[in-house]
């Protein structure tokens, strides 16, 4: 057997866990359920963001992003929203193409009035990961220039999850009345449904927060010597809420979240350049993390910072407040989103500082 | 609505939960409390955009003083459904300008994809979202349901007619093929102006799944 994901959750019942009375085996098949359900159901990898791009007839756009998938992850559904830019409203061939080099796979973009379908890909990953990867799709536009206005990426949900302990999968069965206490045994009984749930901690998470990225030619760009924003508004963000904060007794109230961004600088031996960023939580003007962009990385090439082979730059975001009807922490009674905002400079040489993704993400712990 | 006893993930080793154990109370309640928080916080970001230029908008192709009129649709977003079927509620944001500074509103609908031109036409309070503004410059509007107070939630109704299957693999590689139920969702933006030569101009949106009060 393997451990079957609900389509739905439940909520399992502690009302009848009391001293005095057997912990018994529906409480147990609802816990172990549930535990599938969290560890099965997938995560957002890239939440839908409009790079408001337009793609050449015959040009190719490649995006990439650095996400964490879960280990669980076998197939990732790509959604490309994509319309044809001729003006005698015919549609445009499309190909997608996720990594970056694969094999092309034709779609057709409608006309600009008749496009509100998604070009829909889906990726069969070549290996199963549970640390930060890079995520790629080419975009190629066939017949006329093609306006992309939406890409987004998540995982395929799983029916059925190995019992091992990368996947955490539950044998439900082994949880029934009169069923043997296995102990030890991967994916069996009491002790595997509380290492499915303490591995759930971290497997369900809110993997991808803010996830922006364009092709290298729409990278955006600076030469100031003084901060400038990134973005025209800021982005809001919200992280879950997990732990009692051991000070106040009360929920925490920010959890770290990393980010990493994709920037390019000339190898030229003078020019430095660096990305803050700034939170509403952290206060106005107030810098949580910088990441800096040294002399001459990544040999005038685009590259993530901070290095890939390294752990990723983090700061403090607001949590979600249970308490509240739509989650936000309403200090001083006004309800609020923590609003991300990303700045930069050149903070030497002559040479321009590019920009092309930036990527937030509740990391693995 | 929040499910978890304690409201809190609570530290637990699960070594301490061997075959060889007695289960008592409190270690099965703490279990009962942590599944129940983690699903409660399950929740996924579907859309956070904003835009990086001034530039950066998305408006419909007709303005109108009386309709309103089609900006985006987004979607089939995988929902996570709550144990009556319904999905997750969502917290939403929009963000946008007036061309010209004329008031412009925008709503927003959530729903099956054949039902959100009717959701938006009928402003159906249970499902949308207004916004409106008369900034030039690109900002995050306050949201409030369609003729009532102010919200960025939308609590979708419980219904197997979100649901469908997907064909997905059963395992990495040269697995047997097998079907997956997924609740599918879609989240559609329309606007109208008060004076045609001043579009609404949509250039941000934020929809994320909250497990609410």
């Amino acid at each position: 057997m393997s451990g079957g994901v609900p389509v739905r959750r439940l909520v399992a019942q502690h009302d009848g866990i009391l001293i005095g009375k057997a912990v018994r085996s529906p409480h147990l098949f609802d816990v172990g359920a549930q535990a599938n359900w969290l560890n099965g159901r997938a995560s957002v990898l890239i939440p839908l963001f409009d790079p408001f791009i337009t793609v050449n007839a015959g040009a190719t756009a490649t995006m990439r992003w650095r996400v964490e998938t879960r280990y669980a992850a076998i197939q990732l559904i790509w959604l490309v929203f994509a319309r044809s830019l001729d003006g005698t409203g015919r549609a445009s061939a499309v190909q997608l193409a996720a990594p970056t080099g694969t094999t092309l796979t034709s779609r057709v973009a409608a006309a600009a009035r008749e496009a509100t379908a998604p070009l829909v890909l889906v990726q069969n990953l070549a290996s199963q990961n549970a640390s930060e990867v890079e995520l790629s799709l080419d975009v190629k536009a066939i017949d006329f220039n093609c306006e992309v206005y939406g890409v987004a990426c998540f995982e395929m949900p799983r029916l059925n999850l190995a019992q091992d302990a990368n996947e955490y999968g539950v044998d439900l069965l082994t949880l029934g009345a009169r069923q043997p206490i296995y102990d030890g045994a991967a994916g069996q009984s009491i002790d595997a449904v509380a290492e499915a749930v303490k591995r759930a901690k971290n497997i369900a998470r809110r993997n991808g927060m803010l996830m922006w990225a364009v092709p290298e030619a729409s990278a955006l760009t600076t030469t100031s010597a003084v901060l400038v924003d990134l973005a025209t508004v800021d982005a809001p963000a919200l992280a879950r809420c997990l732990f009692r904060d051991p000070a106040t007794g009360l929920a925490e109230l920010t959890r770290t979240v990393a980010w990493r961004v994709r920037v390019k600088i000339p190898n030229d031996g003078l020019t430095t350049g660096e990305i803050v960023v700034q939170t509403t939580r952290g206060g106005a003007g107030v810098t949580l993390a910088t990441i800096s962009i040294p002399v001459n990385s990544g040999a005038g090439a685009f590259h993530y910072l901070p290095s890939t082979a390294g752990a990723p730059s983090t700061f403090l975001l607001d949590c979600d407040d249970l308490t509240q009807v739509d989650g936000r922490q309403a200090p001083g009674g006004t309800p609020r989103f923590d609003f991300i905002k990303f700045r930069w400079r050149r903070t030497a040489g002559t040479g321009t500082v590019e920009c092309n993704g930036v990527f937030v993400f509740e990391p693995a712990p | 609505m929040a499910s978890s006893e304690f409201t809190f993930y609570l530290r637990h080793d699960p070594a301490q939960l061997g075959g060889a154990d007695p289960v008592d109370v409190g270690q099965a309640r703490y279990l009962v409390n942590n599944v129940n928080h983690l699903a409660d916080v399950a929740g996924q970001v579907w859309i956070d955009y904003r835009p990086h230029a001034t530039s950066h908008f998305r408006e419909p192709a007709i303005a109108s003083t009386s309709e309103f009129k089609y900006i985006v649709t987004y979607g089939p977003f995988l929902a996570r459904l709550r144990p009556d079927g319904s999905p997750y509620p969502l917290r939403c944001a929009l963000c946008g300008k007036s061309q010209q500074g004329d008031n412009v509103t925008f709503r927003l609908a959530i729903g099956l994809n054949r039902e959100i031109r009717d959701l938006v036409e009928s402003g159906d309070a249970s499902q949308c979202l207004e916004a409106s503004t008369t900034s030039m410059n690109h900002g995050w509007l306050g949201t409030s349901v369609p003729g009532g107070s102010a919200s960025t939630l939308i609590e979708l109704p419980s219904s197997h007619e979100y649901m469908t299957e997907y064909t997905a693999e059963s395992a990495l590689a040269a697995g047997d093929p097998v079907s997956v139920r997924v609740a599918e969702v879609y989240v559609g933006v329309y606007g109208k102006t008060a004076n045609v030569a001043s579009k609404p101009h949509l250039s941000g949106l934020y929809v994320a799944e909250y497990v609410g009060l």
